[in-house]
């Protein structure tokens, strides 16, 4: 056998692939050759340092790419319009805490495109596919339209179908409470390319004097911007405004993983503040809250954020700190 | 009780979303590492990260459960890591079939072509010594030809075995050899100061 076969077969040993039958033969080999005992010890050797500087990915970096990912998943999933799950059962299930954040923005997203369907089509009372059918996008005025594609045309009768996007721009004005304005500023949370416009939108909502505890939609929004906005100021003032909020365990699953994995410390801080506020109105502090912050304890590299974690379980009676 | 992958599969392929966010779960940590380690870049292994679950999300329906998922989404991963690369430093197509079925580019003069935007910036004065043994291993990786530093990284990082790898990449398992020798050699001259 040629040396560079031995050679190979080296190779295939560091890397627990060597037929146990090639074995005794390279094992002849090693006693008589230098260059491939060398060989096999400084693999090993550059084994060894392959594997300690070898970390898995950052959790961080896991956690936002994952939240990244079901916002995608979301956008796609709406708009092919695949998702047989009503928003009304969506919001049920919401408040029974069955769903998964990507479906609660789902929920929201349907909500705001009934709503829009509801505008352009004129109708106060909800919009159908005979109105839609009806709608003459041409006497409408200032109407734009796109997307045209042929869905049926029979050459021998002369009938031809055409399906078609038409959107014109509307004004809303009211209340800052109104519902309406509230589901309008929740989509723009949501879908709004500009990110001064999502953070508008964001102020807007978390300015609001009253905050009921029946407002799923608005309550969903701030979530999905807390978890998935690439923009730090707007994910800050989404955990402010749901800091008014009475603490959910949608909410409280935000926060810890604000308090676990987002990169920026302020808003690291207001993830603290927000469970101490919980805990001193009364809130039993539970495992899943000991265990972020004895984390935070432990690994953040924030001076601070180590020092305020360690007061809140104080605060609360845990000392182990 | 945990459900097969097959299962999940069938469960997401009926549109069921917690299906697939299972899927995701289970594969995910390991397919983020092999972008990581792809790219050298956070920002970039993110998108990949993006591209590769996105693409088995559309994909989904028409995967035939003829072979296992985890090697139809490495598959799709090790496709991501190759394209992206091919858009980063020859703004072609590669396919990856062609590459390692056969009429394999020549893993040698394709090798050190990844653009310098990958490497780490030198700042090796301040930094400690597991980081720069870090990039160390970074600048060595990187001057491996694509398809060697595939297989390195599967192999190396992730623990797969020939076979595995040489079913994910739909190649020879000596073709797979071939590039794991060729990437362990220069790893081992590139790599020699740091442990002699």
């Amino acid at each position: 056998m040629k040396h560079d076969e031995y050679r190979e077969r080296v190779i295939l040993l560091t890397y627990g692939e060597l037929e146990p039958s090639e074995l005794p033969d390279l094992e002849g080999h090693l006693r008589e050759c230098q260059e491939c005992r060398r060989l096999l010890a400084e693999l090993e050797q550059m084994q060894d340092v392959l594997e300690r500087s070898s970390p898995e990915p950052p959790e961080h970096l896991l956690w936002q790419s994952r939240e990244r990912l079901k916002a995608s998943l979301q956008r796609t999933v709406s708009g092919a319009g695949s998702d047989a799950i009503g928003w009304s059962e969506r919001l049920t299930a919401l408040i029974r805490g069955s769903l998964a954040p990507v479906q609660v923005v789902g929920a929201l997203a349907m909500v705001c495109v009934g709503i829009m369907i509801g505008y352009l089509t004129f109708s106060p009372s909800g919009a159908g596919e005979h109105q839609l059918a009806e709608f003459d996008p041409f006497v409408s005025g200032n109407v734009k339209i796109n997307s045209v594609s042929f869905q049926k045309a029979d050459a021998a009768s002369g009938e031809v179908e055409l399906a078609f996007q038409a959107s014109r721009p509307f004004k809303i004005r009211g209340d800052v409470e109104d519902p309406r304005i509230q589901r309008l500023l929740a989509y723009a949370l949501i879908n709004e390319q500009n990110p001064g416009i999502r953070l508008r939108a964001v102020n807007t909502i978390g300015a609001r004097s009253i905050v009921e505890g029946t407002d799923l939609e608005i309550q969903a929004a701030l979530i999905g911007a807390l978890k998935t906005d690439s923009n730090p100021a707007v994910r800050q003032q989404a955990l402010s405004a749901l800091a008014k909020h009475p603490i959910t365990p949608e909410i409280k699953e935000a926060v810890l993983g604000v308090l676990a994995y987002d990169e920026n410390a302020k808003l690291r801080i207001e993830a603290i503040n927000i469970l101490e506020a919980a805990v001193t109105a009364g809130h039993d502090i539970e495992s899943d809250v000991i265990d972020a912050l004895e984390d935070r304890i432990q690994k953040d590299d924030n001076n601070f954020i180590r020092l305020r974690a360690q007061a809140v379980l104080q605060n609360a009676g845990y000392e182990r700190f | 009780m945990t459900l097969e992958d097959n299962e999940l599969v069938m469960r997401a392929q009926k549109g069921e979303m917690v299906a697939f966010e299972e899927l995701v779960c289970r594969y995910d940590r390991r397919i983020l590492g092999i972008a990581l380690k792809f790219t050298n870049d956070m920002d970039q292994a993110q998108d990949l990260y993006q591209e590769i679950f996105l693409r088995a999300h559309s994909g989904l329906k028409r995967f035939r459960l003829e072979s296992q998922f985890s090697t139809w989404i490495y598959r799709i991963a090790t496709n991501a890591c190759l394209s992206h690369l091919s858009s980063q430093t020859r703004k072609r197509e590669i396919s990856i079939d062609r590459r390692f079925d056969g009429s394999v580019e020549d893993a040698e003069t394709s090798s050190g072509q990844l653009p310098d935007a990958l490497v780490s910036p030198p700042d090796s004065d301040r930094l400690a010594e597991s980081a720069q043994i870090g990039d160390h291993i970074t600048r060595a990786l990187k001057r491996l030809s694509p398809q060697q530093r595939l297989v390195f990284v599967l192999r190396h990082y992730d623990g797969h075995k020939l076979k595995e790898i040489a079913s994910i990449l739909k190649c020879a398992e000596g073709t797979v050899k071939k590039h794991l020798f060729t990437a362990t050699l220069r790893m081992r001259k590139e790599l020699r100061c740091i442990y002699h």
